[in-house]
């Protein structure tokens, strides 16, 4: 039987094929073929062609020995399948709405701090945040895959009426999340910046910073834990998707929180560098608070509003024939 | 005349286009309907054993158009399923697998056509209705 002959293409669409089918079976599954795939070249001989050509149509009938290999149960031509991708998809939504965002604000806040020019600090948090959404991106996608070749069963995933979300419709979009993040991540960083870099002339001659450094020992960094909890709320916002009585009464106490700082800290007088010149800028400022107060009750409002708002549609929305 | 030939030839191609495609809506649809007939026809064909190749001449000379990369990994399935068993007879030069029905396939084809004969008989009733 043994012959020292170069393998034929028999022997080379066997050696495909068999690759893709599971250890146990590989054995058996070529030899049958190696038998069909001769049957079938014998038939083809019948009909009136050369060996050659028949062993060449016999393999041309089979397809690509790869998708034949699928077909006998071998590897999937896909990474994950149905079964998962809901989770998938699930999963990769969320963390990537999540994490990137805050890598981005921690990225900014330690870019200032290490003294960094603003476009350098912009352009390296937007770096890293990429880098961290590609891994995330990367790692759910292989452990997903890992899971479907496992052969494990997401019984305990598998859908029920109460997986339903409350409310179908999105109301907070990734647009208005992505501006309000940002915009606080921002105002993080220029707090920041400021300590160093908002310089005017000071009272002796020669440049001090705006911003009283006392102000540093307690209400910065108190205005840091606000500015962060209203990150927080923006982000669970998204997740959420709609506005929530929970996340009106969180958005509340940060906006006067946020407001207490401020007339605290100007109250007390302490916000300017007392050996900066600025007694001008002192006037036009104070008249700025009671403004910057009026947008924090405003945006404490909006909270309150939309909740209004869409527990009036959703009762109208759900009774539609109930007239 | 050149654009009225350039006409034509976008005419012929969209006619060509659609008639393309609803024949292969057509095609799926019917490729859908016999996947079944074809597992029933082989628990018919296999009450003898019979090895790949032969099955496949025969259900073509029975009217079942079958890939041949679709029949044999579809009687790995069967027999995974108990509902053919196999042999590998070594006797001859050239040695085959020789597939057979079990008995639980026996059964298994029997309700198949049972459910099959409910099913057009249910559709005839249909489109007797249709028809009136």
């Amino acid at each position: 039987m043994t012959t020292m002959t170069k393998p034929t293409l028999v022997d080379r669409y066997v050696a495909v094929a068999v690759k893709g089918v599971p250890a146990e079976q590989r054995d058996d599954v070529g030899a049958e073929l190696r038998a069909s795939l001769n049957d079938a070249i014998d038939g083809l001989v019948d009909q009136g062609l050369t060996y050659d050509e028949a062993q060449e149509q016999a393999c041309k009938d089979l397809g690509d020995p790869a998708a034949l290999a699928a077909q006998y149960g071998g590897r999937q031509r896909f990474l994950i399948g149905p079964e998962y991708f809901s989770e998938y998809l699930l999963l990769l939504k969320i963390l990537l709405s999540i994490v990137p965002p805050i890598i981005f604000c921690v990225a900014i806040v330690a870019a200032a701090i290490a003294g960094e020019s603003a476009g350098q600090v912009i352009f390296g948090a937007i770096g890293v945040a990429f880098q961290v959404a590609v891994q995330i991106a990367f790692w759910v996608t292989l452990s997903f895959a890992l899971m479907e070749r496992a052969g494990a069963k997401p019984t305990e995933l598998s859908w029920t009426p109460k997986n339903l979300p409350e409310i179908p419709n999105r109301r907070i979009g990734l647009g208005e999340t992505v501006f309000s993040v940002s915009t606080i991540a921002l105002a993080m960083w220029a707090l920041w910046y400021a300590q160093d870099h908002w310089l005017v002339s000071g009272v002796d001659g020669g440049e001090v910073p705006l911003i009283n450094p006392t102000t540093w020992d307690f209400w910065i960094p108190a205005l840091y834990v606000v500015l962060f909890a209203s990150l927080l709320v923006e982000i669970a916002k998204y997740r959420v998707g709609y506005w929530t009585v929970g996340l009106a009464t969180v958005n509340t106490v940060v906006n006067v929180a946020i407001s207490v700082i401020f007339i605290a800290v100007w109250l007390g007088g302490s916000v300017l560098n007392p050996a900066a010149d600025v007694s001008e800028l002192v006037v036009s400022l104070s008249r700025l608070l009671p403004w910057f107060v009026l947008i924090a009750v405003f945006d404490a409002g909006y909270g309150w509003w939309a909740v209004y708002r869409q527990r009036v549609e959703l009762t109208i929305d759900s009774h539609p024939q109930s007239v | 005349m050149r654009s009225d030939t350039l006409t034509l030839v976008i005419v012929c191609l969209t006619q060509y286009c659609a008639f393309m495609s609803t024949d292969e809506v057509l095609d799926s649809h019917i490729q859908e309907l016999r996947r079944g007939t074809v597992v029933v026809a082989c628990l018919r064909i296999l009450q003898e054993p019979e090895y790949g190749y032969r099955l496949l001449e025969r259900l073509e000379e029975a009217g079942f158009a079958v890939e041949a990369n679709t029949l044999y990994p579809l009687l790995r399935r069967l027999e995974k399923q108990s509902l053919l068993t196999s042999d590998w007879n070594t006797d001859e030069p050239r040695p085959r697998k020789y597939y057979t029905t079990s008995a639980a396939g026996r059964a298994v084809a029997d309700a198949v056509m049972a459910d099959w004969d409910r099913l057009a008989k249910a559709l005839d009733a249909l489109s007797v209705k249709g028809r009136k």
